[in-house]
């Protein structure tokens, strides 16, 4: 039998120190594994199981392949008026690079990841707009904006890859980068398109972004903030 | 509700009134459930324990259930599968996934010496935990050691069939009041900590002699809820002193669950509890604990009253009777819990205390039962949640806590040892 010389209250023969101040047992009697079930608690922890990624991601596939197969024989066989179909297959195609085929891959590999997102934005805006048949200015701008992105998010994976960095320290980086598009991206889709307003659109979307990581920045350095963020949201 | 007598055929029924919201308030990481559990003064055989649940679980039809979705609201039905035993866990009131453990909604778990399930709230409360796993332990022990032990008090005759007062939705029957109700409630103080990882809880029990435990209290005129409570809210209104360095404090309140089956004379094994709430405003001035006493005797004696159960009740059923809320489907009223769940919850409570009382078994089967702890799982916000009971003169007071620091668990029971009780701690802290 023994006793906390801190707390007062009488401890489990089992226990290795005190539940309530972690007041160490001098000589505790530990049991084997044999031993074990004479100890109050279990030592296994229940945990949930992992979802099979590839499992999930052959469910999505099919889910997103059932409609294209449809589609793609309507536009074939009974409305031909035009390549209708191929928005939805390519449309699905894009959002299966992106958020399906990283469940595939043993492992995630960010560059390759990043080669074929590029790509696939690329060829995806092109298709849409050699479609449609848009205004140059559109293809332009669309294919400024994605390189943009693209070049933002190498610099992005690289940096995070280089060493380890805190949440708040990535999420201002997202921040700034969204910050930084906008600019640009105003820039550019005045320029090509001949219209300054898109470059106001640019600046007030880059305001936005400024304002909500002043409000983020805040946050972080009060404590009030942090505490009740916290509660409320429960992170 | 299609027949209930027969026992193979099945039935279904709709979830009662308060279990209705736990559905909405369920997430990947956490339910609300409970723990009731048996200490013996012996081993656990696991296959015997198994075939005592087999032979137990025809006489509770409404715990043999699953959950269902219907269109507007869950429903439970008769679950064909046959309830496993399972070695104990480190991490009681583990999160309840309804496809899981053949789809039942309790868990039976063994370990040492000890019998424990754990209950998803939605098939009832503590009381219908305690007579469930109270017939369960009475079963194992015939089958052990061949005695009879003759049904009474928490442990129903498994020969018998389950009458309609047990299944009823007593909420229902009883709801009448023409008063109306008003929820509408102040966001109190909550003890700040550090988070435990997901799927884990800080469990300590302390067990306490009930003689003395009983003398104390009735020295200072009160009951042990009253008693414990008051302890409980001296505790957390010297935390938020330490804690908090502003001038103005947050109000300080106990939530405690009621149980209505004594006022309202009903048998229900489903859920039939309403939650009153005691609370301090530390503003008003520093509380003896002697003050603190008085305020919780008095809140709690005044709302302790049949009109006022009634009352609250009624306010409870309103919502589910509102051709509104019922005419919309299942998955919006999901969401509007879920979400009024992820704001609200636990904001108007700092803690919560739980008794499930004396519980009382035959004489049979007392030389084998060493004691009965009940544990509330664990909660988002409050940082330490109680459950009390009391059994063989041994009374358990558990800490389900899903922070990593026990400051309140230290703080409440060395107020007891300096009031000169003898405690004895147990926990899964490593």
């Amino acid at each position: 039998m023994s006793y906390c010389v801190n707390c007062g209250v009488e401890l489990d023969p089992t226990a290795k120190k005190c539940a309530l101040c972690s007041t160490p047992v001098i000589n505790p009697n530990v049991k084997s594994e044999k031993e074990n079930d004479s100890t109050p608690f279990s030592d296994k922890l229940a945990t949930p199981k992992n979802m099979q990624r590839k499992f999930v991601a052959c469910i999505i596939t099919m889910i997103m392949l059932i409609p294209n197969i449809v589609l793609s024989l309507v536009n074939i066989f009974f409305f031909r008026g035009n390549f209708w179909s191929v928005y939805v297959s390519s449309t699905s195609l894009l959002l299966w690079i992106v958020f399906v085929f990283p469940f595939i891959t043993k492992k995630l590999r960010p560059y390759l990841m990043w080669a074929f997102d590029t790509a696939m934005g690329i060829a995806y805006s092109f298709i849409i707009v050699a479609i449609s048949a848009g205004a140059a200015y559109i293809w332009q701008s669309i294919a400024s904006l994605i390189g943009m992105i693209s070049a933002a998010s190498l610099l992005f994976i690289i940096w995070v890859r280089h060493k380890k960095r805190a949440v708040s320290a990535v999420i201002v980086h997202l921040i700034v980068d969204a910050m930084i598009i906008s600019v640009l991206s105003g820039v550019l889709t005045s320029h090509f398109s001949s219209n300054a307003n898109w470059f106001v659109v640019g600046l007030i979307c880059s305001l936005c972004f400024a304002a909500f990581l002043g409000f983020g920045i805040y946050c972080d350095r009060s404590k009030h903030m942090r505490a009740w963020i916290k509660k409320v949201f429960y992170i | 509700m299609s027949d209930i007598t027969g026992e193979k055929k099945s039935f279904w029924f709709a979830l009662d009134n308060a279990a209705k919201i736990f559905p909405g308030q369920n997430s990947k990481t956490w339910s609300n459930s409970f723990r009731v559990c048996y200490e013996l003064n012996e081993k656990i055989d696991p296959e015997l324990l198994q075939q005592a649940l087999l032979e137990v679980i025809p006489r509770f039809p409404c715990y043999n259930v699953r959950i269902r979705h219907g269109f507007f609201w869950f429903y439970l039905e008769t679950n064909k599968n046959k309830p496993v035993v399972m070695q104990d866990i480190k991490n009681p009131c583990y999160r309840v996934k309804f496809n899981e453990n053949g789809r039942f909604l309790f868990k039976v778990y063994y370990h040492g010496s000890r019998i424990a399930i754990d209950c998803y709230h939605v098939l009832t409360d503590g009381c219908g935990g305690k007579i469930f796993l109270s017939t369960l332990v009475a079963r194992y022990l015939e089958l052990k050691h061949g005695i009879v032990i003759p049904p009474g008090q928490s442990v129903l005759d498994i020969h018998s069939s389950c009458s309609a007062a047990e299944l009823e939705d007593s909420f229902v029957k009883y709801a009448d009041s023409k008063a109306k109700f008003s929820r509408r409630d102040k966001f109190v103080y909550h003890a700040n900590g550090t988070k435990m990882p997901y799927h884990t809880v800080n469990v300590t029990s302390g067990i306490i002699p009930f003689d003395d435990f009983h003398k104390l209290t009735k020295a200072y005129g009160v009951t042990v809820t009253e008693f414990l409570a008051a302890l409980m809210l001296q505790v957390l209104i010297e935390k938020q002193n330490t804690d908090s360095k502003k001038r103005r404090k947050r109000e300080v309140s106990i939530q405690i669950p009621v149980d209505l089956r004594r006022t309202f004379n009903s048998q229900t094994l489903r859920n039939f509890t309403i939650c009153m709430r005691v609370k301090v405003d530390p503003n008003k001035g520093d509380y003896s604990f002697d003050e603190l006493l008085t305020q919780v005797k008095y809140q709690l004696r005044l709302a302790n009253d049949p009109k006022e159960h009634n009352m609250m009740i009624t306010a409870n059923m309103g919502i589910e009777r509102n051709p509104i809320v019922r005419a919309l489907p299942l998955f919006i009223k999901n969401a509007g819990v879920s979400i009024s769940f992820f704001f609200t919850a636990e904001q108007t409570t700092s803690s919560l205390i739980t008794n499930l009382g004396s519980v009382d078994i035959p004489k049979e089967m007392l030389p084998y039962v060493n004691k009965f702890i009940f544990m509330p799982a664990p909660g988002k916000l409050n940082a330490a949640r109680c459950g009390v009971a009391t059994c063989n003169n041994n009374l358990v007071i558990t800490f389900s806590n899903s922070f990593a620091e026990s400051d309140i668990e230290r703080s409440f029971f060395v107020r007891l040892v300096k009031m000169g009780l003898h405690v004895k701690i147990e926990s899964n802290r490593e």
